[in-house]
């Protein structure tokens, strides 16, 4: 079995943070990252690029969405048929 | 002047065709479509103002790129100190420069281009407006407008949308099979927003739609020459130039709106109709249904009635149910409602209306309401039938529609 851990964190809080208390932060990753480094079960790891770069893909159930057209039986008619 | 206005459209097709097959060229190579774009933007302001006085070069690519180097270069060294974007310019530079030693054959990568725009990564709403303004050179206002956004919204989103590019590393290529349908599903949307942007203002009056069918016409028959295989590009094609045969036909000389039973089929055009009837013959050979099949069936069966004399309404119910099964679109809902009320009386087209009357995107679709309008004044239920019209006159911003609507009310009153 393989686990991908993903740290969710807040960008804007992160920036805005003072720099001791990222500091003690980052030395409190890198220990638990040396500890399971040291125990063997490390596959890999990476920092995410800054969400302003990120690329989202969004396919809703494979449509797109472009409803309205050039429908002659509504806006070429507009209810205007003869009843005749 | 017609010889003026022709030798102009002339040379802007030429101009716009060129334009677009150079911006490809070169954005494939340097993935910098913004840079392209500055690079050729004057050259291609030049030849919409030369070419129809002084005629169309014999080779228009290598015009544009012989102007576009020297505009480059000129404003490299205007601002010769400014280090930002120099490895840009300089790479901008080179590209047309081996472009003009082989300007006259330079592949045509507009399809990729249009692919590129049409990438999943691309915002959805911005994929139309980025193919409109790469391949044919529309500026951010023109589309802005057509699109119903501020100009600087747009402007915004087009340049996001091209950092995208660049930055993803988005491949200029049309996808492979397996990836096709879905992306070419874009490219063909964007087509037909394109495409329906126009022709909702048959008259040409405002400036901000103008040309636009003819631009998704044109793009339609370049995507269908080079994807001459898929069934749904000849499908969009033949419901473009079927719509496009009564453009004429949907004003008087007056400019006032008349309803399509009301057209006189003499003055559709013929050879349109003819060429969308061909296309259509040969996107069935393929045996995969769609949705712009579909609807140029649709459009097929009403352009009928100029060999007829009438109109077939039960083949347009079950195009309509078929269409309707394949898109679970309101919009297709409520013109097979129409066609219930042709074909089965108005009760139960106002039957299949009603059903409607919870999605709330109808709330502001004038067509919605003009039909919910038409059906309700032939049960003679005058009040709301005279409500509903006001909703849809309310909800319209063309005079010569309005009018007519407020024409439909006033006679409720008689």
């Amino acid at each position: 079995m393989q686990y991908l851990l993903m740290i969710y964190g807040n960008e804007a809080g992160m920036q805005s943070a003072p720099k001791e208390a990222v500091t003690q932060m980052n030395a409190a990753y890198a220990a638990y990252s040396e500890a399971m480094g040291k125990a063997g079960v490390v596959l890999g790891g990476n920092r995410l690029r800054p969400t302003a770069e990120a690329t989202t893909v969004r396919v809703k159930g494979g449509k797109t969405e472009v409803l309205d057209g050039p429908y002659a039986d509504t806006k070429e008619q507009l209810g205007g048929y003869l009843p005749d | 002047m017609p010889d003026e206005l022709a030798a102009r459209a002339a040379a802007e097709t030429v101009a716009r065709g060129s334009y677009g097959k150079l911006i490809a060229y070169l954005s494939a190579r340097t993935r910098d479509v913004a840079a392209a774009e500055d690079a050729l933007a004057d050259a291609f302001a030049a030849a919409l103002a030369d070419w129809p006085a002084s005629g169309i070069p014999q080779s228009p690519e290598a015009w544009l790129l012989s102007v576009a180097r020297r505009k480059t270069i000129d404003a490299a060294r205007r601002r010769r100190t400014m280090f930002e974007g120099e490895d840009q310019v300089r790479l901008i530079t080179q590209e047309l420069e081996s472009a003009a030693m082989h300007a006259k054959e330079i592949p045509d990568e507009r399809l990729a281009l249009m692919f590129a725009c049409a990438h999943p990564a691309i915002d959805a709403g911005v994929r139309a407006p980025l193919i409109l303004q790469t391949v044919l050179g529309f500026d951010a206002a023109t589309i802005a407008s057509a699109f119903l956004v501020a100009p600087a919204t747009m402007g915004q989103r087009l340049s996001r949308a091209k950092a995208k590019i660049r930055q993803a590393g988005i491949p200029f290529r049309v996808p492979e099979r397996a990836d096709l349908a879905e992306r070419l599903d874009a490219v063909l949307a964007a087509i037909y927003a394109a495409f329906a942007e126009g022709w909702s203002d048959p008259a040409g009056t405002q400036t901000r739609r103008r040309n636009l069918s003819e631009e998704g016409i044109w793009l339609g028959r370049l995507v269908a020459s080079l994807l001459p295989n898929e069934a749904e590009t000849l499908g969009l094609l033949a419901l473009m130039l079927h719509a496009e045969a009564r453009r004429a036909a949907r004003r008087t000389g007056a400019g006032e709106y008349v309803p399509l039973t009301e057209q006189d089929p003499a003055s559709w055009d013929a050879s349109l109709i003819e060429e969308a009837e061909a296309l259509l013959r040969r996107a069935s050979t393929y045996r995969v249904i769609g949705r712009y099949q579909l609807e140029a069936a649709v459009q097929s069966a009403h352009a009928a009635r100029r060999l007829t004399g009438h109109t077939d309404w039960a083949a347009l119910e079950k195009l309509y149910d078929a269409l309707f099964a394949l898109t679970d679109s309101p919009v297709v809902a409520i013109n097979r409602a129409v066609a219930i009320a042709e074909a089965q009386g108005a009760a139960a087209g106002l039957a299949a209306l009603d059903a409607l009357s919870d999605d709330t995107r109808l709330a502001d679709y004038q067509p919605y309401w003009a039909a919910r309008a038409g059906l309700l004044a032939r049960m003679e239920e005058t009040q709301e039938a005279g409500r509903a019209y006001e909703r849809a006159i309310g909800l319209e911003s063309d005079p010569a529609v309005r009018r007519f609507l407020q024409g439909k009310r006033d006679l409720l009153r008689n």
